[in-house]
């Protein structure tokens, strides 16, 4: 009886015996950071063992000897990080851009990442832990206030983008091109796709669209709980409120201003107090916003919301031809202009020991191949067509969307980092934490 | 052997190394007993003392802004100082606190309700039983899966609300996932603890509670009495040292809060792990502040329970 | 059994349907994910599938999805966690479950920590030693910080296993005359095996679920089931995200199946908290 007992008691708490016994012992247990401290000497002197100096790596492969550069980059491996919520342009890396960067010898390895953030905060990481050479990443897909953090904290490797072979056929005079949301590209990132935001919508029941975001505004606030966006700083949602900033002030000539706070201020005072207003008519009254933005595409699909923007052309004509959306879906942008325009680079990080690479992978995403395969999906060119040998390779059918040229006809410019980031805190404040 | 709420205390006294003969020291005798000893239980120390130590100890020298290696050598308590007038921060602590303690207890309540209702059921208790525990080995994160396409709001539930004319749309139906009372994330909690917290109950009730009720039944006691005075009190001491686990684990959760919840407030290790990522630098002391003072509170909270538990014990 | 016998039919109905509701509440939650994992088009109001496909199982066999990648990582991480873990943490086991010494419970107290308090604080501060050391971004690294939450469980079901372990039998083969190791092998394995057995397949259970450790210290670049699971579930693709559940449950009801018979026959079930 006893030992079976015994065995019984154990099986009940034999665990949580050994729990409270281990920590009950109270008094005599020296306090909770004493071994912690212990460690933290142990790890310290560890470090400073293994750590070795911080070496510059100025020094990287010279694009203008590009016969180099491909000798140098057959047989490595890219770690491009890049948002992975794009199911479209995923299927063009993992298929045609691997294939045409294996023919030179270069693994593309694509790291998929929920926000662009991540990638540069593990450089930033790597850099603040002395690791200037053997980083982990080799590429970024990467843009606007992104590229001008890393700017800021040297993380680019630069003087490259501007000398790879098929730059050529890139428009690289167009300001659309050099600046990145107003930061000079330096030759710091190479262009390899654009984007432009839409507004989404069934033309079963909004036969005419929207003239302007004012007028989206109007409709907002006459259908309630039937407009949303994803919470900034996520790309999309912070993207349409900028698109409403822009409609509220009536254009984004005040944005382009030197930024400061008291001008900041001074700009947005006003659109904060109307959006709190006006988000009482978002979904779930505004009281909460979906966290990325598939969730509004989700959103969308269940007839949960009817209206909302997009910078991802793909996604909706994607979705009408499967089925997830109705055939009555489009995408189209404002009469009056006001839908941002972006340009998408890839940078390569200064201590990525896969720079040639990095470089050549580059050049693939540009080539003529990658750029039609992509575009057939609605993800628009950086190649300037009438540069290349074949024009209207690049010309494809629209129906749910307008062609690319009048979605770019008259679409407005994404302003400087700082205001970004500024708006992108200033909505967590005064919007989503009231 | 005694049977009282004490078991657990009882179970740990216990010395096994008295039945070890003398005899077999002898046999140990290439290594004395000291260095046998030491030398078992350094690679466990090794990984626990120097990984987590040493990653606590870290964060917390972070926190202060401490990191000599990289030539951070100033030290301020400026994060834990933006931390306390942060509102942000506030709103993200009282609902970190309020999860985990409504999961805990809710789970405590069903786990111990299931137990019983187990325990009175003559046909078909084994495979009541295979059910109860079913979810004991599921991921959380699977967990959380289940919950969005069951509670959301264009889930299984509101599907079958709507089929019974309950709703019209899918917005009609309440918000359970990204809500502001985090229904999903307790529920994902709760469907995963009930079963574990189960386990403990069911081994009870099988085990030291049988003989007691037994002989209280005989002395007239009611079903009620029986259960509030004889089978709770028996149930407790493993109880609590189980919700302990679960407050704990609950607290410091990280994937199911970040999938289920709201952008804001945000539970605590998920704005740690926001702050962590955001790119200007100064962030990464807040981080650590948060996950450093996470960490703390739960080690506070669990010490004072061991405490209270084991002055209560004395004083019976 | 007693407390049964004098109840009437009214209650005893009762307490079936309440027995019901609880089963109901626990299990309910897995039929979406199984209906979601071969469902074709399935929009809102529908309560079931308008079609069925096998879309979402071909696309994770697809190389695009990175299924595989993540399956082979997970595998080999969690295997060799298993494996490592069972090995210290059964060395530890038997230090705290047949010796008495000076400083057991504060030994029993630091081995304990990492089961109670939360990894967050550890995860964070540990990821810029690990970067320093070129272990972040690697299997090596999180192989390495997946021993943290492992280690500990694994040595707490041992030290209970050795805590009823008799060693005369061990004593006796080394009377005979039998080398350490092969007492070992023949007397002692045998005898703690079964706790053994299921302490490593819990630490693998423990591993292959874990989430934040790998997310922080791969930095993305090992990608690992759990991650990939998250993905799908954030970018809201229902159906993959429940086939991907279910490859992601079948080891863990390997693990229910084995230990059931365990459950309240041995201390695994601190493990259980852990997942």
């Amino acid at each position: 009886m006893r030992v079976s007992e015994r065995k019984r008691i154990l099986a009940v708490v034999g665990v949580m015996a050994m729990l409270v016994a281990a920590c009950s012992g109270g008094g005599e247990t020296p306090s909770d950071d004493a071994a912690p401290e212990e460690a933290d000497a142990n790890t310290a002197t560890a470090d400073e063992e293994t750590g070795e100096a911080a070496a510059d790596s100025s020094g990287g492969p010279d694009p203008s000897d590009w016969d180099a550069v491909v000798t140098e980059a057959d047989g490595q491996t890219v770690n491009w990080f890049m948002y992975g919520g794009d199911a479209g342009l995923n299927e063009h890396v993992t298929g045609i851009v691997s294939d045409l960067a294996a023919e030179q010898g270069v693994t593309v390895n694509q790291v998929r990442i929920e926000d662009t953030v991540e990638a540069i905060n593990a450089v930033l990481g790597e850099q603040q832990a002395g690791v200037d050479k053997d980083g982990s990443v080799d590429l970024i897909w990467v843009n606007g206030e992104n590229f001008r953090t890393g700017k800021q904290a040297d993380l680019w490797f630069c003087d490259w983008a501007e000398q790879l072979p098929n730059a050529e056929m890139i428009p690289w005079e167009d300001p659309a091109i050099n600046t990145d949301f107003g930061t000079p590209v330096d030759g710091c990132e190479a262009p390899w796709n654009r984007a432009q935001s839409i507004v989404v919508y069934d033309s079963e029941e909004i036969p005419d669209g929207f003239a302007s975001m004012a007028d989206l505004f109007e409709w907002i606030e006459a259908n309630p709980g039937r407009f949303t966006h994803s919470a900034p700083p996520d790309f999309t949602g912070a993207m349409t409120v900028r698109t409403m900033l822009y409609g509220y002030l009536g254009g984004y000539d005040d944005l382009t201003a030197e930024y400061d706070e008291a001008t900041f201020d001074e700009v947005t005072d006003g659109f904060w107090d109307y959006m709190n207003e006006l988000k009482a008519n978002f979904w779930r009254n505004g009281e909460t916003f979906p966290q990325s933005h598939p969730e509004v595409v989700d959103l969308f699909a269940n007839d949960q919301i009817d209206v909302y923007l997009t910078y991802e052309v793909a996604e909706v004509v994607r979705n009408v031809q499967d089925g997830v959306y109705p055939d009555t879906v489009r995408g189209d942008v404002f009469d009056e202009g006001g839908n941002i325009g972006n340009t998408n680079y890839v940078g390569i990080p200064y201590n990525s020991p896969n720079k040639a690479g990095a470089m050549v992978l580059a050049n693939v995403l540009q080539s003529v191949e990658a750029q039609v395969d992509k575009a057939a999906f609605a993800y628009y060119p950086v190649l300037d067509p009438a540069l290349t040998d074949d024009p209207a390779a690049f010309d494809v059918e629209a129906e749910v969307v307008p062609p690319f040229a009048e979605l770019a006809e008259g679409a407005a410019p994404e302003i400087s980092g700082a205001w970004i980031s500024a708006i992108d805190d200033v909505w967590q404040q005064r919007v989503l934490q009231q | 052997m005694s049977t009282s709420p004490s078991l657990a205390e009882d179970q740990s006294v216990r010395e096994p190394e008295s039945r070890t003969p003398a005899r077999a020291r002898r046999w140990n005798g290439a290594l004395r007993e000291p260095v046998r000893i030491a030398l078992l239980l350094s690679p466990a120390l090794l990984v626990v003392v120097v990984l987590y130590g040493g990653g606590v100890a870290l964060a917390f020298s972070q926190s202060l802004g401490y990191l000599p290696f990289i030539g951070q050598r100033e030290v301020s308590l400026g994060a834990y100082q933006r931390l306390i007038g942060d509102q942000a921060f506030q709103a993200s602590l009282w609902l970190t606190l309020r999860l985990a303690i409504t999961s805990t207890v809710v789970s405590a309540v069903l786990a111990i309700a299931g137990g019983m209702l187990i325990r009175g059921t003559r046909r078909g208790q084994r495979l009541s039983t295979f059910l109860f525990q079913f979810n004991l080995p599921m991921p959380h994160l699977v967990g959380a899966a289940a919950m969005l396409l069951l509670l959301s709001q264009s889930g299984l539930v509101s599907r079958l609300a709507f089929s019974l004319g309950i709703v019209d749309s899918a917005s009609a139906f309440p918000a359970l996932n990204n809500d502001r009372l985090g229904v999903a994330i307790m529920a994902e909690y709760i469907w995963k603890e009930v079963p574990f917290i189960g386990v403990v109950v069911l081994a009870a009730l099988r085990g030291e509670v049988q003989p007691y009720e037994e002989a209280a039944q005989v002395l007239g006691a009611t079903a009620w009495q029986r259960f509030r005075y004889v089978i709770l009190p028996l149930l407790m001491p493993g109880v609590l040292s189980t919700c302990i686990i679960v407050f704990a684990f609950t607290f410091g959760s990280f994937e199911v809060p970040y999938l289920l919840g709201q952008p804001f407030p945000a539970v605590l290790p998920v704005l740690a792990y926001r702050q962590y990522t955001d790119v200007d630098l100064a962030s990464r002391a807040e981080a650590m502040a948060i996950s450093f003072v996470v960490a703390l509170l739960v080690s506070v909270m669990v010490l004072v329970y061991l405490r209270l538990s084991s002055k209560q014990r004395r004083e019976r | 059994m007693a407390t049964t016998t004098h109840e009437t039919p009214a209650v005893r109905a009762s307490r079936r349907l309440s027995l019901g509701l609880l089963l109901l509440g626990l299990l309910a939650p897995l039929v979406p994910l199984v209906i979601w994992a071969v469902a074709g088009e399935w929009r809102y109001p529908d309560l079931l599938p308008a079609s069925y496909s096998t879309r979402p199982v071909q696309f994770l066999m697809s190389p695009q999805s990175r299924v595989v990648e993540g399956l082979t990582n997970s595998a080999i991480i969690a295997v060799s966690v298993a494996m490592i873990a069972s090995a210290i943490g059964a060395a530890a086991g038997r230090a705290l479950g047949l010796y008495g010494f000076r400083g057991k419970r504060l030994v029993q107290f630091l081995l304990l920590s990492p089961v109670i308090v939360p990894p967050v604080a550890a995860t964070l501060g540990i990821h810029v030693a690990f970067i320093r050391l070129g272990l972040a971004n690697s299997l090596t690294g999180v192989t390495l910080v997946h021993l943290i939450p492992t280690i500990p469980y694994v040595t707490l079901v041992m030290s209970s296993v050795y805590a009823n372990y008799d060693r005369a039998y061990e004593d006796q083969a080394r009377v005979l005359g039998a080398s350490g190791w092969l007492a070992f092998r023949r007397v002692t394995l045998p005898q703690i095996f079964p706790g053994l057995a299921v302490a490593g397949l819990f630490a693998f259970i423990i591993s292959w679920s874990e989430y934040l450790l790998t997310l922080v210290i791969g930095g993305g670049r090992v990608q690992t089931l759990p991650l990939l699971l998250f993905a799908f579930l954030r970018g809201n693709d229902n159906a993959i995200g429940a086939v991907l559940s279910l490859a992601f449950i079948a080891p863990a009801l390997l693990l229910l199946l084995v230990t059931s018979k365990y459950l309240s026959g041995s201390s695994t079930t601190a493990g259980f908290g852990k997942l």
